[in-house]
């Protein structure tokens, strides 16, 4: 499409809210068949969706979002005087949901979602609304609870289209949050702090024995068999054995174990992980177990969730998907006489994968006001397709 | 073998931050300083020269793993980004100053109408607040000392290397906040995904001891 800058009067008032974005057709495209393919492998792992309310109670988030990050979340109230709050995550929702309408249920839950979320986030230049997927395993623990959880998020990033032959490297960054605490057990805020955050220049000033094992951030076998002379062996037992696992079934990952990673929020518990394209991560989880006691539910849970925007940023100089090549978009013009080839000749251009556009012309002279689109074109009239070409002036092939 | 990119500040950090990178064995050789260019790499290093405080920007975002800045400039940005080591160079002190014919001697004298003027607004604003102190600030860009002497701000916070400009201006220093050298910050997913070559360079800078802290002030 021809893209000459207009100006426009009222722009500022046109804009979204920072932080907010239009998705539009190619993009809004590949999000849906995202949506579709996601949440079908999800059901197929037994992970059905679940749909929670855009608008929680802010009392009942800021139980398990923490008062501190009270000032992340969007805020509004109701006519009765009510704070709601935008959901800003989509665990804590259904932990509340584990809680309240499956409190009888001592059978393990699988629940898979995909939907946005709302955070103010004053630093980054990110987006507020994003979009998320993932899925929760409630009331199983154990090694094969994470390994089956890690499973699922390795097949859903080759669901996106992510296989050992992309131009990208992935990496997989894996802690035991136990390992973290045992260290940081006994120290103070700013110590924990200065840990998690690798502020090197902070521990070696005031806690240089800390110093040293903030930088275990390393291939596995190497932090392994450096904590098991600190701390012992069978404090690195457990990740020792889900990394023997995992690296079996993620042939083309790069396996990273941080010693330092232990994510906001009190309540993660366990084996925490983040999934990175190049060096954006795309996706995060862990194991929870404390959260569902915030809602007085003593219940297990680890999880995963895809940051849907992150990653199609992460691969938009290389898509995983042929519908953003400017070529694959297939433009027909047709005559009221053509109505039924055209809608035919649609239907199986959308089916060879093809981003369909439509120009109806009242009769095909009017094709010169219109001829200035990308990518392929076909002409429909009478009962036959006249023209199909690619990038070719169709008004000196008329004339 | 990944390539490192490093944010460098352009200006008075310059010269001393190839210095520091030549003795932790990164070959610096490929940058031009005669050039125009601002992006200069081989196969090991990709260097990027940017205004100081705009290095947090780039290794927050990632697009630089690592970046050397001052910290005052690090702080400012209020980004929460790891801040690997001090590397002892480019030694200041961030100050509050006011009129030399001023009778106000410490920051609790300060009025409740005050203004101090400064450039960097959330350290004057954290510091302020630390001392339980509730004045308004004053934004500017440049040439702060004048502020007071023209009636604009009571009191200016700003870096000091020597003193003189202040002195040549009128002004006494009132408080020392906190001294100033350069730092390297990291991207924290790079930590991970690059240890293999951040992991060497950060134990060659740690052992090179370069903490200001150990140096004897000027």
């Amino acid at each position: 499409m021809a893209s000459k800058s207009k100006k426009i009067k009222n722009f500022n008032q046109l804009k979204t809210p920072k932080g907010s974005q239009d998705v539009l057709p190619i993009l809004a495209y590949r999000q849906e068949e995202q949506r579709s393919r996601l949440l079908r492998l999800f059901a197929s792992r037994g992970y059905n969706q679940i749909i929670t309310p855009t608008l929680e109670k802010l009392e009942s988030i800021i139980e398990a979002y923490g008062e501190e990050r009270q000032n992340e979340l969007f805020k509004l109230v109701d006519n009765s005087g009510q704070v709601l709050v935008l959901r800003p995550d989509v665990t804590i929702p259904i932990a509340r949901v584990v809680a309240s309408r499956y409190a009888d249920n001592d059978t393990p839950l699988k629940i898979g979602y995909f939907t946005n979320i709302f955070r103010w986030d004053y630093h980054s230049i990110s987006h507020k609304e994003v979009y998320q997927a993932g899925v929760e395993l409630i009331g199983s623990d154990g090694i094969m609870a994470d390994i089956e959880v890690l499973s699922v998020l390795g097949d859903s990033i080759a669901e996106l289209g992510i296989n050992p032959k992309s131009p990208y490297k992935l990496t997989l960054v894996v802690n035991d949050t136990n390992i973290t605490d045992k260290i940081l057990k006994g120290y103070s805020e700013d110590a924990r702090y200065a840990f998690c955050h690798n502020d090197y220049a902070y521990l070696r000033e005031n806690y240089p024995e800390l110093n040293d094992l903030a930088k275990l951030i390393g291939s596995p076998d190497k932090i392994i068999s450096k904590l098991s002379s600190t701390l012992g062996k069978s404090s690195v037992q457990y990740i020792s054995n889900i990394f023997e696992i995992i690296s079996k079934n993620y042939p083309y990952v790069d396996f990273v174990f941080d010693v330092t990673m232990r994510p906001d929020g009190n309540y993660y518990s366990g084996i925490v992980f983040d999934l990175m394209i190049d060096n954006t991560v795309v996706a995060q989880g862990g194991r929870y177990d404390k959260l569902l006691q915030a809602y007085g539910a003593v219940r297990p849970a680890i999880g995963f969730a895809i940051y849907i925007d992150r990653f199609n940023r992460a691969v938009s100089h290389n898509p995983p998907h042929k519908e953003d090549d400017a070529n694959t978009i297939m433009t027909i013009y047709y005559t009221p006489d053509s109505l039924g080839i055209a809608h035919t000749e649609m239907r199986n251009s959308w089916k060879k994968g093809y981003t369909v556009n439509t120009v109806s012309l009242e009769k095909l002279e009017d094709i010169d006001r219109h001829a200035e689109y990308d990518g392929l074109f076909m002409l429909c009239s009478g009962d036959k397709v006249i023209l199909i070409r690619e990038n070719i002036n169709i008004e000196d092939e008329l004339l | 073998m990944k390539q490192v990119t490093i944010a460098l500040s352009k200006g008075y950090l310059l010269k001393d931050s190839l210095e520091l990178l030549k003795k932790c064995g990164v070959d610096v050789g490929v940058i031009d300083l005669n050039s125009r260019q601002l992006i200069f790499e081989d196969s090991q290093y990709k260097f990027l020269l940017v205004r100081p405080s705009d290095v947090p920007v780039y290794v927050d975002e990632g697009v630089a793993d690592i970046g050397i800045s001052g910290l005052d400039i690090i702080k400012e940005s209020a980004f929460d980004i790891p801040i690997i080591a001090d590397l002892g160079f480019g030694y200041c002190e961030m100050v509050m100053a006011v009129p030399a014919s001023s009778k106000i001697t410490s920051i609790a004298e300060l009025k409740p109408f005050s203004r101090v003027a400064t450039k960097f607004v959330n350290i004057a604003e954290q510091y302020l607040n630390e001392n339980c102190v509730q004045v308004e600030i004053v934004k500017l860009y440049g040439s702060i000392e004048i502020a007071p002497l023209v009636g604009l701000a009571d009191a200016i916070i700003d870096l000091t290397a020597t003193g003189q400009t202040l002195i040549e201006n009128n002004l006494k220093i009132i408080e020392t906040i906190s001294p100033v050298t350069a730092h390297l910050i990291a991207n924290s997913n790079s930590l991970r995904v690059k240890h293999v070559q951040l992991n060497p360079l950060i134990a060659k800078l740690e052992s090179l001891n370069l903490s200001q802290k150990k140096l004897s002030k000027k």
